[in-house]
């Protein structure tokens, strides 16, 4: 394969990948999301937004004509994510082979494992608010869904460190214990013992500090020394202090313009 | 009948108009003057005359005057040179077809000499508030005007090479014309140059000076034909309006060859384009390649919805005002983007590698290019690659490559 003309695109039709945070104006770009994070097309691909994109949008009206028919048909989504990348011309034979191959792995496992890799990718997307609810689907999942004891572990760890991130402490503790309970991990008895040390309400801290247990190694303590000021020197600290070695005006509207992207960004996150 | 058309073979210092279906042509000296008391231009000979009488202002030069972007002042409302060289045209096109009746002519060739894309481009614009709409109106090169006329002619004429002197007040050009066959198709290239030896007629005025002319251009003849066969030979410009001074060049020149004198050559071949373009016969059976005309095909190959196909960056001989292409690409795995140049000759056929070096680390498939392609000139293509970016994944940066390849030599 060599260079690809790509179509013209109208920006007005664009299509919002919610879970990656981006807008996508042409067909190229929608194949590079598939076959990056396919297990966000999985379910639902076409889906009447990404029909309305390639037709309005991508100039691709033959492509979302067929898309349409052959969903209508009952074609599998996996079926019409290779069919979109062949008929695109993204990917070659032998690349359309391979992505063929990671999604049949996927699709052979388990229902639990699935769908935790589906909520594992919105996390590492800091989709948080997302995949907190993803791995609650998980935990209530019929028997016979692959649901082992240690699966439901590495779960509930994960589901902890997605409400830690949403700054909800005590949904995470609840988790990190129970995580624990099954795993009896240390790791998950360390998040623990840091939230007691980030958590500001006095009683909330010494509940979690209780949870803990009261044999904290010393190094935990280094180790979240060394994180703290880690974070104090890094490059979103610099940015504050930047702003405030500004005039007043700047830095009132440096000021203002962080905040608003903290708040998008936290918006982002649930 | 065939639509009405107009020529006009426009210089600096004047304009040979001629309309196609009548064989009277009409000659001004570029220069318009208004009238001191009434809103009324007059241009040419009468413009001088009007202006010697006192009775108006007159501005000449026009067209070089045009392209320095200058003004003039007349009666105290300051116009801009395009303005008055738009005006001067108007009043060419005015007369002319006053003069020889009939209805307006549906479409104008206007030839100029020293043919640039950006200068046409902007004369087409200034005429178009002057009575030349922008789609009945086209601009040509003398040397491509000077193709089609001699194409228009008996194939004798053409057996061979066909020379053209063109001899006016401090300057001569010789033009060439040649054919030849490329795959089944006839491929004219039309040249001009301009020559140093270029003199003032004034000095045709006394013997001495006749004869230096005539030792001039005979040694001009000599060395431009040597070595060549020439089927024909065609003289034009004020310096021939009379040729007794001449005579050795005339010997050197009427040798095995037939020899033509026409004072319109220019403004006829216009007519000839003229009746090309207006009547949509884009095809005229040959490939020309002059001035003002894309000196060579260039080629690339991309990949459109998974199929290979070859993708026309410019075809030889199309006309340069309206060549030029801006696409959006997306490099696979490759390194450098290939662009092949054929001068419709299958030996001189070259590539051109452009690296994408200049593209930021992505992962790959992940960076579109825009790919810019201009023609400043029929032998030069300025092409600009630059980084687009991929839409919000990967946002475009400043980078680009540009490079100036030469199509032909």
């Amino acid at each position: 394969m060599g260079m690809i003309l790509v179509n013209a695109s109208d920006p007005m039709h664009c299509l919002l990948l919610e879970e990656l945070g981006v807008r996508v104006y042409t067909a190229e770009e929608l194949c590079y999301c598939m076959i990056r994070y396919p297990l966000l097309f999985l379910d639902d691909y076409p889906s009447e937004q990404v029909l309305e994109f390639l037709e309005l949008g991508a100039g691709e009206r033959m492509l979302a004509y067929q898309l349409r028919e052959q969903k209508k048909a009952g074609m599998k989504p996996e079926d019409l994510i290779l069919y979109t990348e062949e008929i695109t011309g993204y990917l070659s034979r032998q690349e359309s082979d391979q992505l063929k191959g990671r999604i049949q792995a996927l699709r052979k496992l388990p229902d639990a494992e699935y769908l935790k890799q589906q909520a594992d990718l919105l996390f590492s997307l800091r989709r948080y608010g997302k995949a907190a609810k993803l791995y609650e689907r998980i935990l209530k999942l019929p028997d016979g869904s692959g649901l082992t004891a240690n699966l439901k572990g590495r779960i509930l760890n994960n589901q902890g460190c997605a409400y830690a991130n949403l700054f909800m402490n005590d949904r995470a503790c609840r988790a990190f214990e129970e995580a624990y309970t099954l795993l009896k991990d240390n790791t998950i008895r360390k998040r623990i013992y840091f939230l007691s040390l980030t958590e500001p309400v006095i009683g909330l801290r010494e509940r979690y500090s209780a949870a803990a247990g009261s044999d904290i190694p010393p190094e935990w303590d280094a180790e979240y020394e060394e994180a703290r000021l880690r974070a104090a020197e890094g490059p979103r600290r610099r940015e504050i202090r930047e702003i405030f070695e500004k005039d007043p005006v700047r830095r009132q509207q440096g000021t203002a313009e962080l905040i608003r992207r903290w708040k998008q960004d936290y918006r982002s996150m649930l | 009948m065939g639509p009405r058309i107009l020529g006009i073979d426009l210089t600096d210092n004047g304009a040979s108009a001629a309309l196609s279906d009548t064989e009277e042509t009409f000659h001004f000296p570029t220069a318009v003057c208004r009238d001191r008391k009434h809103d009324r231009w007059y241009i040419g000979e009468e413009a001088y005359e009007q202006a010697l009488s006192g009775k108006g202002i007159l501005t000449d030069k026009l067209l070089r005057l045009a392209e320095r972007g200058g003004t003039a002042t007349v009666r105290g409302v300051r116009y801009e040179a395009k303005d008055l060289l738009g005006q001067f045209a108007q009043e060419v096109r005015g007369i002319t077809v006053e003069r020889t009746g009939g209805a307006a002519p549906s479409a104008s060739v206007i030839v100029l000499e020293d043919y640039e894309r950006a200068k046409a481009a902007a004369l087409t614009e200034s005429l178009a508030s002057y009575g030349f709409p922008k789609g009945e109106t086209f601009v040509i090169s003398r040397a491509e005007s000077f193709l089609y006329y001699v194409m228009s002619q008996p194939r004798e004429v053409r057996t061979g090479q066909v020379g053209l002197f063109d001899l006016s007040d401090q300057s001569l050009s010789f033009y060439e014309l040649r054919t030849r066959r490329d795959r089944n198709r006839l491929i004219v290239y039309a040249e001009q140059e301009k020559l140093d030896e270029a003199f003032t007629l004034t000095v045709l005025e006394t013997e001495s000076g006749e004869k230096l002319a005539d030792n001039i251009m005979t040694s001009c003849a000599e060395r431009l034909m040597k070595r060549k066969i020439f089927s024909a030979v065609f003289l034009t410009g004020k310096g021939f309006e009379r040729y007794d001074w001449a005579d050795s060049f005339m010997k050197a020149i009427c040798q095995r060859r037939k020899v033509f004198i026409d004072q319109d050559l220019f403004a006829k071949g216009a007519l000839v384009r003229g009746a090309l373009l207006s009547e949509g016969r884009g095809d005229p059976g040959f490939t020309a390649i002059c001035s003002g005309r894309a000196g060579a095909t260039v080629t690339m190959n991309v990949e459109k919805n998974g199929h290979s196909m070859v993708f026309p960056v410019v075809t030889a001989g199309d006309p340069l005002s309206g060549a030029g292409v801006s696409l959006r690409l997306m490099p696979d795995s490759m390194t450098e983007l290939e662009l092949r140049i054929d001068p419709l000759n299958p030996k001189k056929v070259k590539s051109v590698r452009l690296p994408l070096s200049f593209l930021p680390q992505r992962p790959p498939k992940a960076s579109f290019i825009d790919f810019l392609a201009s023609f400043p000139d029929e032998q030069t293509m300025q092409v600009k690659l630059k980084d687009a970016g991929f839409g919000e994944l990967f946002p475009k940066t400043d980078a680009f490559v540009e490079r100036e390849v030469r199509l032909w030599e």
